[in-house]
């Protein structure tokens, strides 16, 4: 290799989750990218690559990228399409979606992102110009049923926990090894100073060997019981703070009957944590103030009870007087992009909203509290809306990154999908969803674009491509800008340009694009800090003013299946022989479908597995390695058995990435948390029976 | 003893595999060419002691008495005296396999022109001052390079 050729540029990864997107340095010979590591400048990263990360250079130069935008020829589904350019691709868009807007109103289109969220307010404002309130994204599946709860009790987005000045981690669902691993540090350090830690997980984890003062393992579905059995300990052992309790919550008299019934004894029944344990847990809680608690995404609410056992989780931190209090969940506020950089991005000016809307969204009258508190659709109504036409049909569906196995009885979206009138969907590659779209536009990665990205303590970055687009490809938001000014949307801004609304988004900071530009890597910006108490000492953003342990909006719609206290409803009955289908747990070298086109994370995960106990398999006369289905009314999938003693007796462990074992399709569309619509990824009920060969 | 060590700090292993991904993205490895990663962790389940899960990691261990330069009859191995690293000749080889059958940690496999490939200690970065591939990548402090 030509050394002296070389230079080193500065980019991000955008495999996974958009708290991390690490810096990288990208080493460069004649334009191409020869070798990527870790960026040690990086403020947030500090030089970490991850499994993932280091796939970036095969993931940016696969053979199968998308070259130029295609036009399906064939019928639907066929995959049979034909290269056009991008004017005549804008122009087709542009033209079928004003004739539906005028023929069957701007909330007949849909604008639909998958999981990369960086272009998200782009895309927000170009469906609220086009005037449609169908914006919807894969955060109906992950991150905002815990939005979702922080809105409803406490009137802001999101918290972080402070584990920096905590006595005791609440490890709820934490395993930071195989996912999200920059968490781990400040937990591995202040647990070297001292710190108590209690890891809840149902499998064995090097989170739950490496860090837990007590491992308390409950069956999956069973977390709520859990948290209002812990909260039973402390309310009787006097290791509440009542003065706390007493200034900022509500509803604490309501929540303590409802809890008295919630004995060690009552519960261990309920979640299969032995009694002694949950008591030792809540004294070790309750004796080690303050206490932080681990905020998730997913795992807690991927269940039909998922968004109440969060409120039950986090009612913890109320009752010890642990909420905006240091060392213990802090309200965060976002800068840009769901990114807390303590930085004035008026990013809700820029996304804006549409002036009469006339139709409520998508998922929004099957899921009032959703409806009522988020400002996109719920994603797991489209199937039900596409199929009815009620409250009105959809006739387009204009995606960005869309995987329609993402949600349960994948199958049935994919027919409801194909009766549009117009599918469109970005991406890199010409995946599944792809196959059966009308348009398919070529968007290019991290590396290969601009964007504007924040990290807390004021750090922003106005990244530079590291490398060209390749072939035809262009980055998202200039998508979205080209798409504004092709349809005429009055939108001078979006119409302008990438770069204009960038300048628009920062005009408040104290720094110019020009100067992000020159820079190589995050600017560090005066920001705001902080100051843990304000919010509960100037009354919260709830119709109490409180922390609501029983909440009075949810008690507003009277109706029966919506719980003002965050109370406990079993998972569905357990029937002779079924498991708990959990899917999934994190894997360190790969995220959803991202990545398994690569040969290099083929070679790391190479066959789909379904992980039982070996006293499990033994039971059902499975042995290790036998290949199985699994199955329920719906469908059938097959997969090899592997035994491992990390797994909870009664579950099953699948894991994301293998279109030919597609776990989505076992679940039922309507098998969904009624508060969040979240679907139950992780407590659905299979059978297992051993696959018959020939 | 002269030379490079890579140690393996088995009790800091979590099992992530970023040491095989950044192998792979330091060599080119080519899975889809039929190439397997050079080296490899894998899960073990303990029956006694504290913990269930620990990893352990398959690689060249650049041995002292390496059974790979005793058994090649094209004499393609060669401990390097000033890294301590077993270097291999590519042209060399007559593709018997033998090399493959006597490693213990089965660290020597075919690349994708069907003759030996397998770790080389990133010779060429450790004589710049870096450090292999595998040891800069591990987040979690399992893998150590030490210069003796």
């Amino acid at each position: 290799m030509n050394q002296e050729n070389r230079i080193v540029r500065h980019t991000i990864c955008d495999i996974c989750c958009p708290s991390f997107h690490c810096g990288i340095d990208a080493h460069i010979e004649n334009g191409h990218i020869v070798k990527i590591e870790g960026m040690k400048e990086h403020p947030a990263s500090h030089g970490r690559i991850c499994t993932k990360g280091l796939m970036n250079r095969q993931y940016i130069y696969h053979e199968d990228r998308l070259k130029t935008p295609m036009h399906r020829v064939g019928p639907r589904g066929s995959g049979v399409f034909e290269p056009i350019t991008w004017e005549e691709a804008y122009g087709e868009i542009s033209e079928k979606l004003l004739q539906l807007r005028e023929e069957y109103g701007p909330e007949s289109v849909m604008f639909y992102s998958g999981y990369s969220k960086w272009y998200r307010p782009f895309l927000h404002r170009l469906a609220n110009r086009f005037g449609t309130p169908n914006f919807g994204t894969e955060s109906s599946n992950c991150m905002f049923s815990t939005f979702l709860n922080w809105l409803v009790t406490t009137g802001s987005e999101m918290c972080r926990s402070d584990v920096a000045n905590s006595g005791v981690f609440l490890g709820w669902a934490f395993n930071p090894y195989y996912s999200r691993d920059l968490a781990a540090d400040v937990v591995e350090r202040r647990k070297e100073e001292g710190m108590k830690v209690i890891i809840v997980d149902p499998r064995i984890t090097p989170a739950s060997e490496r860090l837990a003062d007590i491992h308390l393992r409950p069956r999956a579905g069973t977390d709520g019981a859990l948290a209002l059995g812990l909260a039973h300990v402390l309310i009787r052992e006097h290791l509440v703070d009542v003065n706390y309790i007493e200034k900022y919550v509500y509803g604490y008299e309501a929540y303590k009957a409802y809890v008295s019934s919630f004995t060690p004894e009552k519960t261990e029944s309920l979640t299969g944590v032995p009694a002694q344990q949950i008591v030792a847990a809540a004294q070790m809680i309750g004796t080690n103030l303050p206490m932080s608690i681990c905020e998730s995404a997913a795992p807690i609410a991927h269940h039909e009870n998922g968004f109440q056992n969060y409120r039950a989780i986090m009612a913890l931190s109320a009752i010890t007087g642990c909420f905006d209090r240091e060392g213990g969940q802090i309200p965060v506020e976002f800068s840009y992009n769901f990114q807390a950089a303590g930085l004035d991005i008026d990013e809700e000016a820029f996304v804006g909203g549409i002036e009469k809307k006339k139709c409520s969204a998508i998922g929004h009258e099957r899921f009032p509290l959703w409806g009522d508190f988020i400002d996109e659709a719920q994603t797991n109504g489209l199937i039900q809306q596409l199929e009815s036409g009620e409250p009105y049909p959809i006739k387009a569906v204009v995606g960005f990154g869309v995987n329609y196995r993402i949600g349960p009885d994948d199958e049935r979206l994919k027919q409801a999908l194909m009766k549009t009138d117009l599918l469109v969907n970005t991406e890199l590659f010409m995946t599944d969803t792809c196959r059966f779209c009308d348009i398919v536009l070529p968007i290019c990665s991290s590396f290969e674009r601009s964007e504007l990205k924040v990290w807390p303590g004021g750090n922003i970055w106005y990244t530079k491509p590291v490398i060209e687009p390749l072939h035809e490809s262009k980055s998202d938001v200039q998508v979205i800008c080209d798409l504004a000014k092709h349809m005429n949307l009055n939108d001078p801004l979006l119409a302008a340009g990438p770069e204009m609304c960038y300048r628009e988004l920062i005009h408040k900071l104290p720094v110019t694009l020009e100067e992000l530009k020159a820079a190589d890597g995050p600017v560090k910006v005066p920001a705001k800090e902080y100051v843990p108490g304000t919010k509960i000492r100037q009354g919260l953003h709830t119709k109490s003013g409180r922390f609501e342990l029983y909440s009075l909006a949810i008690e507003a719609y009277k109706n029966p299946n919506l719980d003002p206290l965050p109370t406990y409803r079993e998972p569905r009955k357990e029937q002779k022989e079924t498991f708990r289908l959990c899917s999934v747990p994190r894997l360190p070298g790969t995220l959803h479908s991202r990545l398994s086109r690569l040969g290099r994370s083929q070679a790391l995960y190479p066959e789909p597995i379904a992980e039982l106990h070996p006293d499990d398999g033994q039971k059902f006369g499975l042995a290790d390695g036998d290949i199985i289905e699994i199955f329920t009314e719906q469908a059938s999938i097959t997969m090899k058995v592997k035994y491992t003693r990390k797994a909870q007796r009664g579950s099953v462990y699948t894991y994301h990435d293998f279109a030919q074992a597609d776990v989505n399709s076992l679940l039922k569309a309507e098998h969904t948390d009624p508060y969040s619509g979240f679907p139950a990824f992780r407590s659905a009920q299979v059978q297992i029976r051993k696959k018959v060969m020939g | 003893m002269t030379g490079y060590e890579i140690k393996f700090h088995s009790e800091r292993c979590v099992g992530c595999q970023a040491c095989v991904a950044a192998c792979m993205e330091e060599k080119d490895t080519s899975p889809e060419a039929g190439e397997q990663p050079l080296c490899r962790i894998l899960e073990q389940e303990n029956e006694n002691g504290q913990h269930l899960l620990s990893w352990r990691r398959e690689s060249c261990r650049h041995c002292s008495n390496p059974a790979c330069v005793k058994i090649c009859p094209a004499g393609g191995f060669q401990k390097e005296e000033e890294t301590g690293f077993v270097l291999y000749d590519k042209t060399s080889c007559i593709a018997c396999g033998q090399c493959m059958e006597v490693c213990e940690e089965h660290a020597i496999s075919f690349d994708r022109e069907q003759v030996i490939q397998k770790c080389d200690g990133c010779r060429e970065q450790v004589l710049e001052g870096r450090v292999p591939a595998c040891v800069s990548v591990c987040p979690w402090g399992a893998l150590e390079f030490i210069r003796n």
